[in-house]
């Protein structure tokens, strides 16, 4: 009978060089593993520190603007802003009222003049009433051409807006018309 | 391990990667990541509205002037509205200057003062216009300016209608009412008649005042018999300014 000897090195080796390799690879998953965390690890730190200072800015802006220099300047600055609007609504609210009345017209004694000076000599003047922005005249004339001679003389003027009258009637001896003059705004 | 097989090891390595991660995802990066989210608003807030505050305190001085400017402007155009008068500051206006030129009053009809809006008493007179007149001045090149729409104005004021009837010649009425146009404040005659065979004349004046940004005195009116003894009473004059 052949003699055998056995030979357990390198069944030995074959089953260490296994382990080997199982080893390793575990090494391998657990360095990446560790890798990984580390790199996770940063990045969290990364946003740590970035939101410590925003944190930090919030905190600086925060105290600036409510420091009570700031916000009595503030105050100072909103209350003139205020102002200035109240100021500019009644300003409007003024010049809004003006712009109406210096439209208006105003009876004065230089309308009552041309109304005397442009007045023929056979017209008499018996009433005057001015009435919103219109001088009626109540007048008698001696002669048929009296009225219209008078009011063709106002018109000439150019200073009022309008003369009108509707017809004149004869009556003791008196051909009797009402003018209606009508004044331009402005004057 | 050594009853792990190669695979096996691969799988457990990856769920405990996918499992950490989850965990560190969830609880560490979401939570910094909608606090750095929030913060960086509020920080942009927060800038602009330092930058709009330190726009706003740079302007201090201008705001200053503009108000000082928009005051005085203001108070201008505001003078040029009469203070509001009782009926009876009013006679002490109106009174002297009749008396100033002989006018006997026989009747005076003072009003309440209301609120009221200015009322332009005016009557904008067009020239007719027909399709022929038109044609002809189209044909001559005859520009027609349209009318400008009449001013109108919503402002609240005191406002007043003071009557007053007297007898008096036609010259010191015409003076009369020229006295009342020179006081050059917001008291208008809207209404007047004078009557030549009698002599008797009538006007209504309209009486517009609001209150000032700084309340002032009364000023011009006639006050010197105010509260004397009937006997010591000297009469008014026209008051300053009113000449």
């Amino acid at each position: 009978m052949k003699k055998q000897d056995m030979n357990l090195l390198e069944s030995y080796q074959k089953i260490n060089k296994v382990r080997a390799n199982k080893d390793a690879t575990g090494r391998i998953y657990i360095m990446l593993f560790i890798g990984a965390l580390l790199i996770a690890g940063a990045y969290w730190f990364t946003l740590f520190f970035e939101n410590t200072a925003l944190k930090q800015n919030i905190k600086t802006i925060e105290d600036y603007l409510n420091s009570p220099q700031i916000a009595e300047r503030s105050n100072e600055a909103n209350k003139l802003n205020d102002d200035i609007k109240k100021l500019e609504d009644i300003l409007s609210e003024v010049r809004s009222a003006q712009n109406v009345f210096e439209l208006q017209p105003k009876f004065t004694s230089i309308t009552m003049n041309i109304l005397l000076a442009e007045r023929p000599g056979t017209v008499r003047i018996n009433e005057i009433t001015y009435v919103g922005d219109s001088v009626v005249l109540d007048i008698s004339g001696t002669r048929v051409y009296s009225i219209s001679d008078y009011v063709l003389r106002l018109r000439r003027l150019d200073y009022f807006q309008e003369v009108r009258y509707s017809g004149y009637e004869f009556s003791n001896g008196l051909y009797n018309s009402n003018l209606v003059i009508i004044l331009k705004g402005g004057q | 391990m050594s009853s792990l097989s190669k695979r096996e090891v691969f799988l457990l390595f990856l769920m405990a990667v996918i499992v950490t991660s989850s965990l560190f995802v969830a609880f560490l990066i979401n939570p910094i990541n909608e606090e750095l989210n929030v913060n960086r608003e509020r920080l942009n807030q927060l800038e602009f509205q330092k930058q709009q505050t330190e726009v706003n305190l740079s302007v201090i001085p201008a705001l200053r002037t503009r108000k000082a400017t928009r005051l005085t402007e203001t108070e201008t155009a505001i003078q040029a509205i009469a203070d509001p008068l009782h009926a009876s500051e009013f006679e002490r206006w109106m009174l002297p200057v009749l008396t100033e030129y002989n006018a006997r009053v026989t009747n005076v009809d003072l009003s309440d003062t209301t609120i009221a809006t200015p009322e332009l008493l005016f009557t904008q007179v067009s020239s007719e216009v027909y399709r022929l007149l038109e044609l002809i001045q189209d044909y001559n090149d005859i520009n027609v300016e349209p009318l400008q729409p009449l001013p109108e104005s919503t402002t609240q004021m005191l406002f007043a209608q003071y009557s007053y009837q007297f007898v008096s010649s036609f010259e010191n009425f015409i003076k009369i009412v020229d006295e009342v146009k020179e006081w050059n404040t917001t008291y208008f005659i809207s209404n007047a008649n004078y009557d030549f065979a009698t002599g008797e004349g009538t006007i209504t004046i309209s009486v517009y005042g609001v209150q000032k940004i700084t309340p002032s005195e009364v000023l011009g009116i006639y006050l010197e018999d105010f509260g004397k003894h009937p006997d010591e009473i000297k009469g008014p004059s026209v008051p300053a300014g009113t000449k």
